[in-house]
């Protein structure tokens, strides 16, 4: 008894954690961060201009910075009103919107009126403010409560009560509102220029409402999972997303779930690796859930993921494999009366190894499509049925590459011999109907 | 102590006089070695157009730092940088993998890995600082990887800095016609026979080995900035690649220095620790990349500006001119032609044609005197030739390019002022010296030979 309590200690102890030191705040901060970013951020990818919440996430910051220096000027002292929307926080949110939005437009001026290219200029602008950033930082900040570190591994920590969550779930609802008002609007500029200007849609404005909502969206985050680290949250759930599906409303659906998990998953790994004596901050967690998530999706997506590709690649390579055995076996033995063949003779005949052929001999035996006897390799009904089909397309690809195409004789076999796998039942058929369904084939052998 | 005291206090430190030599000759050596190396090779990379890539490998490089120094239990240079290398290769592995094999764009990927190894990097230092015990004791000082700190650089780094920049040039130099090939014109390249894979791998290997040496003064957020701005302001500045290379490593080794004597000046606190460098070094860099774009004589915003208002003040005078020769052809005296004339014969308001006309002042082809325009005898000589192009392309228009009479006079509006001498005497030549235009007018003779 005693000895299972001990087992299962560590279980409970977690258990314990979870309903009692998930701290409710930090979560919900990581959830509507996560979500705002991971709506905004599929806006971003699709329009190719991924590295744009990056050049806005690096140069807030002298915007943070100087908004607060500016408060300080102006305000005799910060009053706190309700709901966190304190008059310095106002300064510090028109801040970083200026910075933002100035940034923005440099990488603009640099790219179209000098002969610097756009990558150039991103790479240039957003280290550039975010060094600006730092000194101001330096300069004026030395000894107060503004935390060079937040920067880097965000505070979520530091979140105690609704007060601190207010601005960003503010924001959130601001985002979620944006993008069910104007989703048609959003769809269209993104994918289609020349359709929204030929709907009069204002995509200059659409752009700057886009481009301020994600500078919005960045400071509030700021404090939350610092001002690096908010990229991998407005990238990598919507590349997740992307891999999993290709329609715009899935995709932004699937990131905005995408992100929420992250955010979740993180603030329970970052309790559970504290309780297993790893003890790390909880923003850089959700990025690394996140970061994992995607490689997830890069390998096990289902219809582009790496394994369900080399799965495909797989499936054709033995599919041709048997095709090219079944046709070797059918052409060696002969049409009329079938002669048995090795499978030394038909793997002669393909130039392979006839070690090569062996699982593919064993699935076509399963698939009744031949039998093996002590003589050799011989094809069932079946199997007759199905090379003849496919030496059909193959024989009909070269009458048609002869006879539309204008190639000579000799040349038309290799091409058939890679098409003839790949050939419809509705190809065949026109193929037929162009050539006037012929009987032989340019090398004078029989049409099946 | 005053801006004036630290200068001093910096200078005698440089040459070894003041409290702190050692550091501050360190801290400078290793500003200026990385600027250099990173101009030098900068220049490759933007033109390779691998500025963002190269940004995502410094960012890439954080994990590596955190894991060498788990894995050697100190910071050691030599595992840090080990560390570090390796993880940015494979950082640059993932993208590629990534936009091989996946419909994520370049830009895309590179952010994917960017803030994957970042967060990575990130979530161990967090990790380690917050561990305490003997590894946390130790870790101090290991935030300053990211923004870097020109100040703790020891003889150690800097060897490695020197060999690291050795190398660079050493390979620059050897291989610049085979990079600058591959770069510009690949299928050249390939069509010669030089192994282009090779050195575009060279190439990011350097771009590693660079941004991995320098990473302790220049941080991973701003190391890939030098590797961009120096670069691009001497892209706006000259047009040849050797100059290029040249004037980029002078003008990142500048940045350095300059960005470490004003971190030793303005930013130094109490304790004696500045920014570190990172940032004043890349703000310079940046201010120099600001003036180059503002001022650049060729590629320069300004330039640009005057010389498209010189131009459209240009063909406003020439315009005026060819309204004038056309008065001049109807019985008119071309010496003084009257407002009021110049005005019906352009079609516009005679206040109008005088506020243009006052724009001749100053052109040496004529002023506006008692409400008449005065054409100097070059100004009318300008108008003859400015017209005799005018009429040649219009009959070049109609005979060769086949165009009906009335449809020459815009395209002939529009080049005469840019048909220089030969221009002309070439159209002469095709032309068989025609008398007349389309529209039957007399073309001006040309010189009189």
């Amino acid at each position: 008894m005693t000895r299972l309590a001990l087992e299962l200690s560590p279980v409970l102890g977690v258990a314990q954690l979870w309903f009692k030191d998930f701290d409710t705040w930090p979560l919900l901060m990581a959830l509507l961060v996560s979500l705002s970013c991971g709506l905004l951020g599929t806006v971003f990818l699709v329009r190719r201009t991924a590295l744009l919440g990056d050049a806005v996430s690096h140069s807030v910051l002298p915007g943070i910075a100087g908004g607060l220096l500016l408060a300080g000027i102006v305000l005799e002292h910060d009053e706190e009103s309700a709901f966190g929307a304190s008059p310095t926080m106002l300064f510090i949110l028109a801040g970083a919107l200026v910075a933002g939005l100035a940034s923005t437009m440099l990488i603009e001026a640099l790219h179209r009126h000098s002969r610097i290219k756009p990558d150039t200029a991103l790479g240039a602008v957003f280290p550039a403010f975010f060094a600006g950033g730092v000194i101001l930082i330096r300069l004026f900040f030395t000894d107060t409560h503004f935390d060079e570190n937040c920067v880097f591994y965000g505070a979520l920590e530091n979140i105690f009560d609704f007060r601190d969550v207010a601005p960003t779930l503010f924001c959130s609802i601001l985002v979620v509102l944006f993008f069910l008002g104007f989703y048609k609007e959003i769809l269209i500029t993104s994918f289609d220029r020349q359709l929204s200007g030929a709907l009069g849609l204002p995509v200059g404005l659409m752009n700057l409402l886009l481009i301020s909502l994600l500078a919005l969206a960045v400071v509030v985050a700021f404090e939350a999972v610092g001002a690096i680290l908010v990229i991998a949250l407005l990238i990598i759930p919507p590349a997740t997303a992307q891999l999993l599906s290709c329609r715009f409303n899935r995709v932004l659906i699937l990131s905005a779930l995408f992100g929420l998990s992250a955010a979740f998953l993180g603030c329970w790994m970052t309790i559970i690796l504290q309780v297993a004596g790893f003890a790390t901050l909880r923003a850089p967690t959700i990025a690394v859930v996140a970061s994992l998530q995607f490689l997830l999706a890069l390998v096990f997506s289902p219809a582009q993921g790496l394994l369900a590709q080399a799965l495909r690649k797989r499936a054709l390579e033995s599919r041709i494999l048997e095709e090219n055995l079944l046709g070797s076996v059918y052409r060696l033995g002969g049409t009329p009366s079938a002669e048995a063949v090795t499978l030394e003779e038909a793997a002669t005949r393909l130039g392979y190894p006839p070690e090569k052929l062996g699982a593919a001999l064993r699935r076509c035996r399963i698939r009744g499509e031949l039998t093996v006897g002590s003589e050799g390799i011989l094809l069932t009904t079946q199997g007759r049925e199905k090379v003849g089909g496919i030496i059909r397309g193959h024989r009909l690809w070269e009458s048609y590459m002869i006879h539309e195409m204008g190639a000579a004789t000799d040349h038309v076999h290799d091409a058939a011999d890679h098409i003839e796998h790949h050939l419809q039942p509705s190809l065949v058929k026109e193929l037929e109907k162009l050539l006037g369904h012929p009987e032989l084939d340019p090398h004078g052998s029989e049409i099946p | 102590m005053s801006f004036v005291d630290q200068t001093a206090e910096f200078f005698a430190n440089l040459v070894g006089y003041g409290s702190s030599p050692g550091s501050t000759i360190s801290a400078v050596l290793g500003a200026c070695l990385s600027g250099l190396t990173c101009g030098a090779l900068g220049s490759f990379i933007i033109l390779r157009r691998m500025s963002l890539f190269a940004d995502m490998l410094a960012h890439a490089a954080l994990p590596g730092v955190a894991i060498g120094f788990i894995l050697a239990g100190s910071k050691s240079t030599p595992a840090l940088l080990l560390g570090s290398l390796v993880a940015g290769l494979l950082a640059a592995a993932l993208t590629r993998t990534i936009t091989s094999y996946s419909r994520i764009k370049d830009d895309a990927s590179l952010g994917i890995t960017l803030s994957l190894f970042y967060a990575i990097g990130i979530w161990l230092l967090s990790w380690i600082t917050r561990r305490g015990g003997d590894l946390g004791a130790k870790a101090s000082g290991l935030n300053q990887y990211l923004f870097g700190n020109s100040a703790i650089i020891t003889t150690v780094d800097l060897l490695f800095l020197a060999s690291a920049a050795l190398v660079v040039l050493a390979v620059i130099g050897l291989f610049f016609k085979e990079i600058s090939s591959s770069i510009f014109d690949p299928s050249f390249t390939d069509s010669i026979g030089l192994p282009r894979k090779f050195f575009e791998n060279l190439l990011l290997v350097l771009l590693t080995l660079v941004i991995v040496v320098s990473l302790k003064i220049l941080g991973v957020i701003l190391v890939a900035a030098l590797l961009v701005i120096p670069p691009a302001t001497a892209y706006l500045l000259t047009d040849k690649l050797p100059r290029m290379v040249l004037l980029s490593a002078v003008l990142g080794g500048l940045a350095g220095f300059g960005g470490v004597y004003l971190d030793f000046v303005l930013l130094l606190d109490e304790e004696g620790n500045g920014v570190g460098g990172g940032a004043a070094i890349v703000c310079l860099a940046f201010l120099g990349l600001m003036a180059a774009f503002l001022a650049s004589p060729r590629h320069g915003v300004l330039g640009r500006y005057l010389r498209h208002k010189r131009l459209g003040l240009k063909t406003l005078r020439e315009n005026l001119l060819t309204s004038a020769w056309r008065i001049g052809e109807r019985g008119g005296e071309l010496a003084a032609i009257p407002i009021a004339d110049l005005a019906s014969e352009r079609g516009e308001e005679p206040s109008a044609t005088r506020l243009l006309a006052r724009r001749m002042n100053g052109s040496g082809w004529g002023h506006l005197q008692s409400d008449r325009l005065v054409l100097t005898p070059s100004g009318q000589e300008r108008a003859r030739t400015l017209m005799r192009g005018h009429r040649l392309w219009e009959i070049f228009l109609q005979r060769e390019a086949s165009l009906a009479p009335d449809h020459v006079h815009a395209g002939a509006e529009e080049i005469e002022h840019f048909l220089d001498a030969e221009t002309v005497r070439e159209l002469e030549e095709l032309l068989d010296n025609p008398e007349t235009d389309p529209h039957g007018k007399t073309i001006p003779p040309g010189e009189k030979s």
